[in-house]
C-alpha cells in the first residue's frame, strides 16, 4: 500500500532539522520504503510503501512517528508535535454509549467500536486553500469542507471517517447488521450494488441501507450543498468482512484497505475530537455535548519478554542492552530491563503487530541499522543428506535435446477444458476451483497439451523443433496430492525417421534399452503412434498428432512428438557406461535388400538379425523403397578376420530365417 | 546422397573425367555377363533419362568391356563381357567410351536448356519428365495447356547457346534449395545433400546426371517439334551426333581441370623419354585419385623423395651424351615442376573437401548455417544459481507445486484470514480438503517457501542448507500477468544463525552471480514466516552502484540499487511447525524469482519479464 506525503504536511507533526531527502533516505533504510521523492511545485512529496502489517504507519502521523524514532537514533534532532494521542478529551464533551439524538442497534461482532457525534449548523463550502493544496498533493480530490475533513482525518491519522447528513437518516435510527444476499445499495459515487451477502451495512429507520460499512457511505444520506446538520462517524469493523465485500464488489477504497487491516481502536476518539475541531473551524458547526462511543471489549496489550541471549544470537552480538532499551522506548514501548532480558509493553498502535520476542528484535535491528551488521558466511557443519532427485540427468537430457537442434521453452501448466479432454478426458485432470479464465481451468496431465500450443504459435517459422522438460500433474484417487512427474516432450515439423533417430540417440546416451510398440495413444494418429517401452516399464509415447488435436491447437502442418517420463529415465539410466575394446579385425559391411509385406515393422527384424547371427555387430535400415527395405549390416569377429565367404553364408542364414519369421524375401 | 557417394561417384563431381584408377571391390560372373563393383567410378549408371555409360575396365590380367551400368543404391554395378581375369582388390583403370558419354551428356544438358527456354515463356507448364536418349527418346514432357511454337522457341535456344552460359553442378540441402528455387519436386529426400544443376541465369534444379560446362558445348541443339498427347505436351529436341563437334572442343570448359588428355599407358618404358612420360601419366592420375593428405604425402615421397622416381630418372643422367643430358635434364625438371604443382593443388583440394577447385577461399563468407538448439535462459539461470549455492554446502531439492495448504500457508504462520490465503490471490484445486484437518485444502503453491517445513521434516534435525527451485502460482487480478513463475528458495537453519549470516550468504551470491562490487542492502519489510523480514536490494549490476553509465544516468536502477526480493530470519512458529526448537536453533530464508534475478544481469536487455515466458521461437532462439 502506498501513501503520498507532502513534506509540509509531515512537518505539521515532525519538528526536525532533517531535509525531505534525508528523511526519505533514513526511512527507506530503517522504516517504510520511500519509493519516490518528487518535487511538486515548491513541495517535496514522498511516495511511501507501507507494508500491510504496519497499518499504524499508513498516515502522516504514523510516518512522522517512525521517522522521529529513526532520526533520534541517528542523533538527528526530531520531535513529534500535534500527536492526537497526547490530547485529552475536550472538557465540554460527555462520552456515553447512549445518546438522545441517535437510536442504534449494533452487532459488536461486526463493529468492535462505534462512535459518532452530531454537529449542527454547518455551512457547506470550499475548504481553506492550504488544505485543498495539501489534499491534492496527497492524492485526494477536494470536494467541500465536510468531505475534505473526512479525507484529511483519514490521511493524517490513518482512521477512516464518514460524515452523514443527519437529517437524511430516517427516524434518526441506525441498525448495523449483516447484509442479506441480493440487497441493494447506491453508494456516494452513484454506483448501485447488489450485495453478495454477509456485508456489514447500516439500515435507517425507513428500512433503507444508508452505509456499506468500511467501503463507502450511501448516496441517500450523503452530505450535499443544503446540508445543515451532520453526523460525524468513526468506527472499527470486523476486518475480514470488509475485505470480502470490497473484493467481491471490486470497490477497493482506501477506507476499506485500512479497515481490513484492523487499525488501532484507541485512535477512534482522538480522531473524533479532531474532527469536531476541524468541522467547527472549516464549516462553523457546533458539536452536541453528547458523544456516542460503544466499545465493549477493550483491547489489552500484553507484555513481551526478550532474552538478551536470543537477541545477541540474532544480532551477531552487535547491539548493546542499553541501545535495545532506548530504541524500544523511543518507539513508544513501556520498557523494563534486567540482566537477562527486556520486558516491553507495546503502545496501542503497535499492539496488533508486536507479540513475540522476534517482533522486538526486528524493531531493534531495523532502527539500529541493518547496514551496520557484519556480512559473514555460516561456519557450521555442511548437511550430508542429499535426496538425489536427479537434476543433473534432467540437465543432461536438456543438453541432448539442444544438440539435436531443439529449442527449449517453459510454459504455464494451465490448460482449457477442451485441451484437457484430449488426454483421457478432463476428469483425469486436476481442476482449479478459481481459475482466472476458461483458458486456464485445468492442470496439464501431458506436456503435449502445452507444447503443441507453442508449436501452433510458431507455424510461421516452420520447421521448428521445440522441447519442454517440466512437471505434469496426475490426479490420484482419494485424498492425496497428485503425482507431479517431470516429463520430457519434443515436437517437430520434421520427419518421423528423424524423431525416431533422436529418440534412439537419447536412449543410447542414457544407456537404456528400449523398443517402440505400435499401439493407439490419445492425441496421436491411428497407425502412427506407439509406446516407448523398456523391459516392463513404459517410458513414454511417440507418434504423429491426430487431426482432432490438430484442430484443437490450430495446427495445419503435421507434427511428430514424443513424451518421455523423465523420472523413469532417471531410474533406468546408467551413470557409468561399460567400455569395450574396439575389435582388432576389420568389419565387413554388407547391404541386404528385403522385400517386405504390408506394414511389416523393421524393429523386430533388426533385433532378430542380431540374435540369428552373432557376427552382426550393427544393423540399421538404410533405405526404404516401395515394398523393400535395405539394411546396412556390419559383420565382425572379435578374434579373427572374417572372410567374404563367411559373411555370405551368414547373410544366407539370416535371409532364410527372416523369411520364415516375417515372410520377407530377398530382393535380387 | 551421403558424402561417401560424393567420394565414390566421381561422375557427379567431375563429368569430364574420362579415365580413373581404382580397385575392384567385387566380381560376379553369371553365364556370359560379369558384374563388377568398384571402389569408385566414372561410369554413369542409367537414370534421370540419361542412358548408362560404356567403356572398359582394365586390370593387369584382364579387362571388362562395360556395356551397361546399374545404379544399385549408389554402388554401381558394371556389367559386360569379361576377357581374361579380374579379381577383388585388383588395381584397374577405367576408361569411358567418351564419344558416347559426351553425346548423351550434351543431350542431357540440352534437355535442361530446352526446359529453361520453355519455362521462361510458359511458367504455368509443369514439367513431369525428361528423356535424354534412352531408347532414342529425347523430349521434355509437360502437364498443362499452352500453344508452343517451335519457330519461336528455337531462336531463344540458339541465343542461350551463343551466350556460352556456365553450367554448374553442386550439392545443397533441401532447405537451401527451397531458398533458391521456386520449383522443388515434392518427392526429394529431406535430410541428404542434393545434387543440383544450375544454368547461369536460371534457378537450380535437382539432377543426378552428367552435364557439360557451358552452353557453347551444346552448339547444334535444336527443338525439333512440339507434340500434344492427351493432357500433356512433349517438346522434342535433337543434338547432332558424331564425334564431339569441333566448335565445342575449341571452347573447352572455363575452369581448367587438373586432368590432361591421356593415351593408353604403356606397361614398360621402352625409351627414357617414354619413362618420363610414363612417370608423368601415372603420377598425375594417382595424385588426382588421392583420398586424403597422408596418401598424398606418401605419393610425394615416392615421386619426389630422395629415393623417389624423379631422382631415379636423374641418376640416369650420366648415361647420356652431353646434348641428350641437357634435353633429358630439362624434361625431368619440367616433370618435377608439374608434379610439385599437382601435389600442391591436390593438397588444397583435399583441405577444401571437394567444395572448391580453387586454392583461394573466401573467409569473409558467413559460412553454412549450423543448426543447434537453444537452452532456455531460465535453465541457464537455474544451473548457475545451483552451482553457486552448492559450493557453500546447499542441497538442491524440489518440492510439490500442488501442495496442502499447511505447507505454503498454515505452517508458515499465515493466519487463516490472511489475504494471501483467500480465493482472490491463490489458486485452489477443486477437491475436498484432506482428511487430516491440519493439512487443509489443496492449492497451487504461491511460493517455494512450502519447501521450508517439508525440508525440516525430511532432515529431522539441523544443520539445514536447502535450495528449492520450483514453479509458483499467483492469482493476479490482471490476466495479462504471468500466472506462474520460477522461484529459488534458500533456507539455512543451525545453531547461532544471525542476520549477519543472511547478509553473508546473500552478498556471496550477489558477487558470484553479478560480479565483483555487487553487494546487498537489507530494508525492513514484512512476511508472516520471517521475523525480522527484509526486502533485499543489490548494487545495480549495470552501473555498479554509481548511478551513472558513461556519464549518463543509469536506466536500470533507482539510486544505484535494484530490488531483488524478500528474505528474513525464520519465524519461530515456522521452526516449531517443522519440529525444530526455536530456542536452540535459528535460521534464515530467502525466496526470489529466477526470471527477475536473471533479468537484472547487465546487458541482458530484458525490460519485460514476460519475454522470458514467451513461447515465440524468435525470442527463444536468442537464448
Amino acid at each position: 500500500m502506498n501513501i503520498l506525503i507532502p513534506y509540509s504536511w509531515l512537518t505539521k507533526y515532525l519538528k526536525t532539522t532533517a531535509s525531505a531527502k534525508k528523511i526519505a533516505e533514513y526511512l527507506s533504510l530503517s522504516g517504510p520504503s520511500v519509493d519516490t521523492l518528487t518535487k511538486m511545485g515548491n513541495e517535496w512529496v514522498m511516495d511511501i510503501e507501507v507494508t500491510t502489517n504496519r497499518i499504524d504507519m499508513f498516515s502522516v502521523l504514523g510516518i512522522a512517528r517512525d521517522a522521529r524514532s529513526i532520526l533520534k537514533h541517528r542523533k538527528i534532532d526530531a520531535q513529534l508535535i500535534g500527536d492526537i494521542y497526547q490530547k485529552t478529551k475536550p472538557a465540554n464533551l460527555k462520552i456515553s454509549n447512549r445518546v438522545d439524538y441517535l437510536k442504534t442497534r449494533i452487532d459488536p461482532e461486526l463493529c468492535p467500536r462505534f462512535s459518532a457525534v452530531l454537529i449542527e449548523g454547518v455551512s457547506v463550502k470550499q475548504s481553506p486553500p492550504e488544505i485543498r493544496r495539501l489534499l491534492t498533493l496527497a492524492g485526494h480530490r477536494p470536494i467541500n469542507n465536510l468531505v475534505d475533513a473526512s479525507n484529511w482525518l483519514m490521511h493524517a491519522y490513518g482512521q477512516p471517517v464518514h460524515v452523514f447528513d443527519y437529517d437524511l437518516i430516517e427516524k434518526h435510527q441506525m441498525t448495523l447488521r449483516s447484509s442479506k444476499k441480493g440487497e441493494k445499495i447506491t453508494t456516494l459515487d452513484k454506483k448501485t450494488f447488489e450485495l453478495p451477502g454477509n456485508d456489514i451495512v447500516i439500515e435507517d429507520g425507513g428500512r433503507r441501507l444508508i452505509d456499506l460499512c468500511g467501503v463507502m457511505g450511501g448516496s441517500n444520506s450523503a452530505v450535499n450543498p443544503e446540508t445543515k446538520n451532520v453526523l460525524l462517524f468513526v468506527q472499527n469493523y470486523e476486518e475480514n468482512r470488509v475485505r470480502q465485500t470490497s473484493l467481491k464488489l471490486s470497490q477497493r477504497t482506501i477506507a476499506s484497505q485500512i479497515f481490513e487491516k484492523d487499525p488501532d481502536p484507541e485512535a477512534v476518539l482522538p480522531v473524533l475530537f479532531k474532527g469536531i475541531e476541524l468541522i467547527g473551524k472549516w464549516a462553523g458547526g457546533k458539536a452536541n455535548h453528547q458523544v456516542l462511543d460503544i466499545y465493549q471489549n477493550k483491547a489489552s496489550y500484553p507484555q513481551i519478554k526478550l532474552e538478551f541471549n536470543k537477541m545477541n544470537t540474532y544480532l551477531n552480538n552487535q547491539v548493546s542492552d542499553q541501545e535495545a532499551k532506548s530504541i524500544l522506548s523511543n518507539l513508544g514501548f513501556k520498557v523494563e530491563i534486567s540482566k537477562e532480558n527486556i520486558l516491553a509493553t507495546p503502545p496501542s498502535w503497535l499492539a496488533n503487530n508486536m507479540k513475540l520476542d522476534v517482533d522486538l528484535i526486528e524493531e531493534i535491528a531495523r532502527i539500529w541499522g541493518y547496514q551496520y551488521f557484519e556480512s559473514l558466511l555460516p561456519t557450521g557443519e555442511i548437511p550430508q543428506n542429499n535426496p538425489r532427485q536427479g537434476f543433473e540427468i534432467e540437465f543432461g537430457l536438456k543438453q541432448l535435446m539442444k544438440s539435436f537442434g531443439y529449442t527449449e521453452l517453459y510454459s504455464d501448466p494451465l490448460i482449457s477444458k477442451i485441451e484437457a479432454n484430449l488426454v483421457g478426458g478432463c476428469k483425469q485432470h486436476l481442476r482449479l476451483k478459481n481459475p482466472l479464465g476458461e483458458e486456464w481451468e485445468y492442470l496439464r496431465s501431458s506436456l503435449l497439451q502445452t507444447l503443441l500450443k507453442a508449436v501452433s504459435g510458431n507455424e510461421a517459422d516452420a520447421p521448428v523443433d521445440l522441447f519442454d522438460l517440466s512437471p505434469v500433474f496426475i490426479p490420484k484417487l482419494k485424498e492425496s496430492l497428485p503425482d507431479e512427474i517431470m516429463m520430457l516432450a519434443a515436437a517437430t515439423h520434421r520427419s518421423h525417421r528423424k524423431l525416431l533417430g533422436q529418440l534412439n540417440r537419447l536412449m543410447n546416451e542414457m544407456g537404456i534399452e528400449y523398443e517402440v510398440q505400435p499401439t493407439d495413444v490419445d492425441m496421436l494418429a491411428n497407425e502412427r503412434s506407439g509406446v516407448i517401452v523398456s523391459g516392463k516399464t513404459t517410458l513414454g509415447i511417440i507418434g504423429q498428432i491426430d487431426p482432432r488435436a490438430m484442430a484443437v491447437f490450430g495446427l495445419s502442418r503435421p507434427v511428430w512428438v514424443f513424451e518421455l517420463n523423465a523420472e523413469k529415465i532417471k531410474k533406468l539410466s546408467k551413470e557409468i557406461m561399460s567400455l569395450s575394446r574396439p575389435g582388432k579385425y576389420s568389419s565387413i559391411v554388407e547391404d541386404l535388400t528385403l522385400i517386405v509385406g504390408d506394414k511389416v515393422t523393421v524393429g523386430p527384424i533388426l533385433k532378430q538379425i542380431q540374435s540369428i547371427s552373432g557376427l552382426v555387430v550393427n544393423v540399421l535400415p538404410k533405405k526404404y523403397w516401395e515394398n523393400t527395405v535395405t539394411l546396412g549390416m556390419e559383420f565382425n569377429h572379435p578374434s579373427r578376420q572374417l572372410t567374404q565367404a563367411e559373411v555370405n553364408k551368414e547373410k544366407t542364414k539370416i535371409t532364410a530365417k527372416l523369411t520364415k519369421l516375417f515372410g520377407t524375401r530377398l530382393k535380387v | 546422397m551421403s558424402s561417401t557417394m560424393k567420394k565414390t561417384l566421381i561422375y557427379l563431381i567431375d563429368s569430364k573425367k574420362k579415365r580413373l584408377q581404382t580397385k575392384i571391390v567385387s566380381v560376379v560372373s553369371k553365364s556370359k555377363v560379369t558384374s563388377v563393383t568398384l571402389g569408385k567410378t566414372i561410369f554413369y549408371p542409367q537414370g534421370g533419362g540419361q542412358p548408362s555409360d560404356q567403356g572398359t575396365i582394365r586390370g593387369e590380367n584382364g579387362g571388362l568391356k562395360v556395356t551397361n551400368v546399374v545404379y544399385n543404391d549408389g554402388d554401381p554395378i558394371h556389367q559386360g563381357k569379361l576377357k581374361g581375369k579380374l579379381k577383388e582388390g585388383d588395381a584397374v583403370i577405367c576408361e569411358l567410351d567418351w564419344e558416347r558419354r559426351y553425346y548423351y551428356m550434351r543431350l542431357h544438358s540440352a534437355g535442361h536448356l530446352v526446359h529453361e527456354v520453355v519455362h521462361e515463356t510458359f511458367p504455368e507448364l509443369k514439367p513431369v519428365r525428361g528423356e535424354h536418349g534412352i531408347g532414342g527418346k529425347q523430349y521434355i514432357e509437360y502437364l498443362g495447356n499452352a500453344s508452343l511454337e517451335v519457330s519461336r522457341l528455337n531462336p531463344r535456344l540458339q541465343q542461350l547457346i551463343e551466350d556460352g552460359r556456365q553450367i554448374k553442378t553442386y550439392f545443397v540441402t533441401l532447405d537451401q534449395l527451397k531458398e533458391k528455387a521456386q520449383f522443388v519436386p515434392t518427392n526429394l529426400p529431406k535430410n541428404k545433400p542434393l545434387r543440383v544443376v544450375e544454368i547461369e541465369g536460371f534457378e537450380p534444379i535437382p539432377d543426378g546426371g552428367t552435364q557439360v560446362d557451358s552452353t557453347k558445348e551444346l552448339a547444334g541443339a535444336v527443338i525439333a517439334k512440339v507434340e500434344t498427347k492427351k493432357e500433356n505436351i512433349l517438346v522434342h529436341y535433337q543434338v547432332e551426333r558424331g564425334s564431339p563437334d569441333k566448335k565445342a572442343r575449341r571452347i573447352k570448359p572455363a575452369p581448367v581441370r587438373h586432368e590432361t588428355t591421356f593415351s593408353t599407358p604403356e606397361v614398360t618404358a621402352i625409351t627414357d623419354k617414354e619413362a618420363i612420360r610414363s612417370v608423368a601419366i601415372s603420377a598425375i592420375a594417382l595424385i588426382s585419385d588421392t583420398k586424403d593428405l597422408s596418401e598424398l604425402e606418401d605419393l610425394r615421397i615416392s615421386y619426389l623423395g630422395r629415393k623417389g622416381k624423379v631422382n631415379c630418372l636423374l641418376k640416369k643422367l650420366p648415361t647420356f651424351t652431353k646434348d641428350e643430358r641437357l634435353e633429358f635434364g630439362s624434361q625431368v625438371n619440367e616433370l618435377k615442376k608439374s608434379l610439385v604443382a599437382a601435389i600442391e593443388k591436390r593438397g588444397l583440394q583435399l583441405l577444401g573437401k571437394d567444395d572448391s577447385d580453387q586454392a583461394w577461399v573466401d573467409l569473409t563468407d558467413p559460412g553454412k548455417k549450423t543448426n543447434v538448439g537453444h537452452l532456455h535462459l531460465v535453465t541457464r539461470a537455474i544451473e548457475e544459481i545451483t552451482r553457486i549455492f552448492e559450493k557453500i554446502g546447499f542441497t538442491r531439492v524440489r518440492y510439490p507445486t500442488v501442495d496442502w495448504d499447511w505447507y505454503p500457508f498454515e505452517a508458515l504462520n499465515m493466519a487463516k484470514d490472511h489475504p494471501a490465503r483467500d480465493e482472490w490471490e491463490t489458486f485452489f484445486i477443486d477437491k475436498p480438503p484432506s482428511a487430516d484437518k491440519k493439512k487443509g485444502h489443496m492449492v497451487l503453491t504461491p511460493h517455494t517457501s512450502n519447501g521450508q517445513v517439508r525440508e525440516m521434516e525430511r532432515m529431522g534435525e539441523p544443520p539445514i542448507r536447502m535450495l528449492n527451485i520450483a514453479s509458483c502460482f499467483r492469482r493476479q487480478q490482471d490476466v495479462t500477468h504471468i500466472q506462474s513463475f520460477l522461484q529459488f528458495e534458500g533456507l539455512v537453519i543451525d545453531r547461532n544463525i544471525s542476520i549477519s549470516h543472511l547478509k553473508g550468504v546473500i552478498d556471496y551470491f550477489a558477487g558470484e552471480f553479478y560480479g565483483d562490487k555487487v553487494v546487498s542492502r537489507l530494508r525492513p519489510f514484512n512476511f508472516e514466516f520471517t521475523e525480522p523480514s527484509f526486502e533485499v536490494d543489490f548494487t545495480c549490476p549495470n552501473c555498479r552502484g554509481t548511478t551513472k553509465v558513461s556519464g549518463k544516468k543509469c536506466r536500470f536502477c533507482k539510486g544505484g540499487w535494484h530490488e531483488v526480493g524478500g528474505a528474513g530470519m525464520v519465524h519461530p512458529r515456522v521452526l516449531t511447525n517443522g519440529g525444530i526448537d526455536p530456542d536452540e536453533y535459528s535460521g534464515f530464508a530467502f525466496g526470489w524469482g529466477v526470471e527477475r534475478t536473471y533479468a537484472m544481469k547487465p546487458g541482458i536487455n530484458i525490460n519485460d519479464i514476460r519475454m522470458l515466458h514467451s513461447t515465440d521461437i524468435r525470442i527463444l532462439k536468442q537464448f
